[in-house]
């Protein structure tokens, strides 16, 4: 083998990754090659340098990152997870079945859909001269009906008929300061726990209207039944919420708190700080 | 001692599993692996960037991209070579941002302080301050593929996949860049 072949194995000489054979050549080849040989000592030298190099530890702080990193992040996943949930869990589908005040409404909003399909014939078809604003007024009055539904349930209706209304907020996507507000007065006035928490988590999906965020923080500090003292704490937990600290010390120190609670609102507040 | 031997962590388990296990949603499962990679990771930039702090950045960086593309895992994949894949692309995308490279970085003697303030002994601490310039002068390629090769540990089959090449290719590459460190090297001594 001539030197340009013999320099080309010689770091795999010295990794030993040759078969007995090339191992045997090189080594005659370098018996009587001092160039070979001296490239052969320089690598064997550099390698045993570079294996000699100690790796440098990184400082504390890339760990302290590192879990705080992983700590918001798996608080993301389960706020996805929640939301995802959240949604899939609630079909409006079956509150029509059994109230009549709703189905009279469904009623109502299939005529006027009606009537809509039908001014927009007429306005293709003829010279009628009714005018965008006035569908846009009907489109905002089926609205209004629907929630005229929902307020009259909320005040009239039984305890699961007031569920119902409240959960029919998951129908609407921008509800309006109306509906907020008779949802915030169901949280803080209803005297039925159930309907409560329902209008405490319907409020939880507009959390970042001002307003609700506000009601929320402050139904923590007014609210006693355990059920939904933990929702209130758990929701707060999920918008990371670090107004809600002071709430949740009384909460740990009142002798009245169920250990239950004490026990979320002291987890709660080990996420929050 | 083989010093590319892994410590003896008390988790057990395959990087394979518990990236599996992170891409199925339990993030728990990430800690083992930042435990196993991270002063492997850091160094690997910290040789590239010779920055201490930017070494940090970027290793803290590329655990943020291991959650966030974790469903793009495949667990016929090895997980090193995935993570040294998501490492290369963490620096080139952070040289695109800042349109600086490594020579602009690199300042020997200050620099060199800081990097071996660890290190007591004179004589020792010179050879690597030779063998880190001689580092620094190389091309960016071939300083990668040092770095992973000799100082990672990693086999040329591994680097042929991060890199995307084969391994005939990275064989006489990392062969080449070899001598050229040595020629660098013993010029100076």
């Amino acid at each position: 083998m001539k030197c340009r072949n013999i320099k080309e194995l010689l770091v795999d000489y010295l990794d030993g990754k040759l078969s007995t054979e090339l191992k045997e050549e090189i080594e005659k080849h370098l018996e009587n090659c001092e160039s070979c040989l001296d490239d052969a000592n320089q690598l064997k030298n550099l390698m045993g340098d570079i294996y000699d190099v100690e790796d440098v530890i990184p400082e504390d702080s890339l760990r302290d990152n590192f879990y705080t990193m992983l700590e918001r992040e798996k608080r993301k996943l389960h706020r996805l997870k929640h939301q995802k949930r959240y949604y899939h869990s609630r079909s409006f589908g079956e509150i029509w079945t059994n109230s009549p005040l709703l189905q009279i409404a469904a009623g109502f909003a299939l005529i006027i859909t009606g009537a809509l399909i039908g001014m927009n014939l007429n306005l293709r078809f003829s010279t009628s001269d009714l005018r965008d604003s006035e569908i846009t007024a009907l489109r905002n009055d089926m609205l209004e009906m629907k929630q005229l539904v929902m307020f009259t349930l909320l005040q009239q209706g039984s305890a699961s008929e007031r569920i119902k209304a409240v959960s029919y907020v998951n129908e609407i996507s921008q509800p309006n300061d109306k509906i907020i507000q008779a949802l915030v007065k169901t949280l803080n006035n209803d005297k039925n726990a159930n309907v409560r928490l329902a209008a405490a988590n319907a409020l939880f999906q507009f959390a970042n209207n001002e307003v609700v965020r506000d009601s929320l923080i402050e139904a923590l500090g007014t609210q006693s039944d355990p059920l939904i003292q933990i929702t209130l704490i758990n929701i707060m937990v999920e918008l990371e919420e670090e107004r809600s600290v002071d709430y949740l010390r009384k909460i740990i120190n009142s002798t009245e708190t169920l250990d239950e609670v004490k026990h979320n609102a002291e987890k709660g507040l080990i996420v929050l700080l | 001692m083989n010093k590319f031997k892994k410590p003896g962590f008390v988790n057990k388990e395959t990087d394979e599993a518990l990236m599996s296990t992170v891409r199925n949603g339990d993030l728990d499962a990430m800690s083992p692996l930042f435990e196993r990679y991270r002063i492997k990771l850091y160094n690997f930039f910290l040789r590239l960037t010779f920055n201490k702090e930017l070494s940090q950045d970027l290793t803290q960086n590329v655990f943020y991209r291991i959650i966030k593309y974790k469903h793009t895992y495949n667990e016929e994949y090895k997980f090193r070579t995935w993570m040294y894949q998501m490492a290369r692309n963490n620096l080139a995308d952070f040289y695109e941002k800042d349109k600086i490279r490594t020579s602009d970085y690199y300042i020997p003697e200050s620099l060199d302080d800081e990097y071996f303030s660890d290190i007591n002994e004179m004589e020792k601490k010179e050879r690597f301050q030779q063998l880190h310039s001689a580092l620094a002068k190389l091309s960016e390629e071939q300083r990668e593929l040092l770095v992973l090769s000799r100082f990672q540990g990693l086999k040329y089959e591994e680097i042929s996949k991060i890199n995307g090449t084969t391994v005939g290719v990275v064989k006489v590459k990392i062969h080449r860049a070899i001598n050229k460190l040595r020629e660098v090297y013993f010029e100076s001594v």
